[in-house]
């Protein structure tokens, strides 16, 4: 250890930047290249790399060519629009719609499952604004026994729950996903090599873990809004406590 | 068959079948920027132009650029997205569906998983690199999904190109986040951040406990992914800086079984935070709830019970090896 300013620590001031700028929601690109630049050049890391050393841009060229991968499915955008253009929002709506369930948490949890089944698909749709907000919250408030203002307040935000429990875990088995891809790419870099098939098998136990302690969390939230009916109103004060 | 079998297998491996895929990804990019520069109704149409264009050159050539060239090409694109030359746009729903949209709409969108799953299988079969198959099967479900979509719907060619076009404008730079995180990771680890962080963090880990250096990395996971909003960013860190020296490295563990569940524990720190506004602030606003935390409230419980969870199925595996 030497003076202050010889501190190694000083290249975590990128980690630094990364987390600040995507916290602040400033441009994802200006805030990456940034972290990227202030590490690298308080490492010491010439620009353009020698027979020695490599260099900032040299490293950075190299990685974002190899990962191109990870971007693939910029190919698949066309037939995607296309798709879209015949409607395809809408024939997922209604297929969605099917999910006829008086009780609240079965919509719940059918939503989630149905939302893993097309994350597994590769099917990248935007849930709250394509199922949530039009198809499966206008279920769970009509699944209420005794509606209320606040009662239909925490189906909704439980619709939403679900939405994204299915999304986050469910894109995962995908093989070809995003996450799997970036995921492989990290782990060729750093000397790991690893198959995406694989990844997307490991994902396969917190997947159904999440549908479980998520189809817990339906069932009670269900019970307690159906208690509260057969009681009293909840205040506007009461949270989603159990 | 077992000839069969082996030209698959060979076919897939080889490296010219991914740059073919990337230069149709070149081709279409360049595609975009000359359908934006002819939009002459659309102001600031020039710096949206070469955005699409520089990308589509790192996509189509980017093999046979110099590494430093492909770096700089990098900077310029990101030096355009700061200065605000690609407009990013909330999605609109897609308009003009046609009043009673047929499951022919369905075609197209499962074409591309469905050659995905059946090039994987192939090569499986065919005793293939399978994760290499589904990367091929999706860029190839990609084509095919444009010619099943044609016949389906009567479009032309230059709709396609436009319905790809919208498509990608929308989301703009966003698209290339992970990409960029995954080359941040690299950039890490060559300026020696993951060894700073595994030494930092080993520091506090007992020695030889591989359950204790799981929960240091997925809790990093968890707590990175909630104060930046993106279990992606904090995976190119936290997987670099802890995951790989101090769970993988030392024990010997399998690294998918291992990254994937890092992954995931990020997925519970993005539950559980306002930083990812889009998945727990934007519903607030859509489902028209009155609390703004309301859907984090339900989560946060869910995303603690299910971080635990990653920690138990972490150690059964580990026990039980």
């Amino acid at each position: 250890m030497g003076a202050w300013w010889e501190w190694s620590a000083w290249k975590l001031l990128g980690v630094v930047v990364l987390a600040v700028g995507l916290a602040r929601r400033w441009p994802t690109g200006p805030v990456v290249l940034s972290a990227g630049l202030v590490t690298a050049g308080l490492a010491g890391m010439p620009l353009v790399g020698g027979e020695a050393r490599a260099g900032i841009l040299d490293t950075l060229g190299k990685a974002f060519v190899e990962n191109r991968v990870i971007t693939l499915y910029l190919l698949t955008l066309p037939a995607i629009g296309l798709a879209e253009r015949m409607g395809l929002q809408a024939v997922m709506a209604r297929l969605m719609g099917r999910l006829t369930s008086v009780s609240l948490a079965w919509v719940l949890i059918g939503f989630q499952a149905a939302r893993i089944a097309m994350g597994a698909l590769g099917l990248r749709l935007q849930g709250h604004v394509a199922f949530g907000r039009p198809i499966v919250a206008p279920m769970a408030g009509a699944a209420l026994r005794a509606p209320s203002p606040v009662r239909e307040a925490q189906a909704k935000a439980a619709v939403a729950a679900a939405e994204n429990y299915g999304n986050f875990f469910g894109q995962n088995l995908f093989p070809a996903s995003a996450g799997c891809l970036l995921v492989a790419g990290v782990m060729k870099g750093a000397g790991y090599p690893t198959d995406v098939v694989k990844l997307s098998l490991y994902a396969i136990p917190m997947v159904v873990i999440s549908l479980g302690l998520a189809a817990i969390q339906f069932a009670r939230l269900e019970r307690r809004l159906q208690r509260a009916s057969a009681q009293r109103e909840p205040t506007a004060g009461d949270r989603a406590d159990d | 068959m077992t000839d069969g079998a082996s030209f698959i297998a060979r076919a897939i491996a080889r490296p010219a079948v991914l740059e073919a895929a990337f230069a149709l990804i070149g081709a279409l990019l360049w595609g975009y920027a000359i359908q934006i520069a002819c939009d002459r109704r659309r102001a600031g149409r020039w710096p949206a132009a070469g955005y699409w264009l520089l990308l589509g050159a790192l996509f189509g050539l980017g093999a046979q650029l110099p590494h430093w060239v492909a770096g700089l090409l990098v900077v310029a694109l990101v030096g355009i997205e700061a200065a605000g030359g690609v407009r990013m746009q909330a999605t609109p729903p897609p308009s003009s569906a046609p009043p009673a949209p047929g499951l022919r709409a369905l075609w197209p969108a499962l074409t591309i998983p469905a050659a995905t799953f059946a090039v994987a299988g192939l090569a499986a079969l065919s005793g293939g690199d399978v994760g290499r198959g589904a990367v091929i099967g999706l860029a190839a479900g990609g084509v095919l999904a444009v010619g099943v979509a044609l016949a389906a719907g009567g479009f032309s060619g230059r709709a396609a190109l436009a319905a790809g076009c919208r498509l990608t404008e929308d989301i703009g730079p966003l698209h290339l986040l992970p990409q960029l995180l995954a080359s941040l990771g690299l950039l890490f680890t060559a300026a020696g951040v993951g060894r700073l962080l595994a030494d930092a963090v080993g520091g506090i880990v007992p020695r030889g406990s591989a359950i204790g250096a799981a929960i240091a990395y997925f809790l990093g996971m968890a707590l990175f992914t909630a104060l930046a909003g993106n279990a992606f960013a904090a995976f190119s860190v936290i997987t670099t800086g802890v995951g790989i020296p101090l769970v993988i490295a030392p024990f010997g563990l399998d690294p998918a079984f291992v990254a994937i569940l890092g992954l995931t524990a990020g997925s519970c720190g993005t539950l559980s935070t306002p930083m990812a506004a889009n998945f727990n602030l934007l519903p607030v606003g859509l489902y028209g709830l009155a609390d703004p935390y309301a859907v984090i409230r339900l989560q946060w419980r869910l995303a603690a019970a299910l971080w635990l969870a990653h920690v138990v199925v972490f150690s059964l595996v580990v026990l039980h090896r």
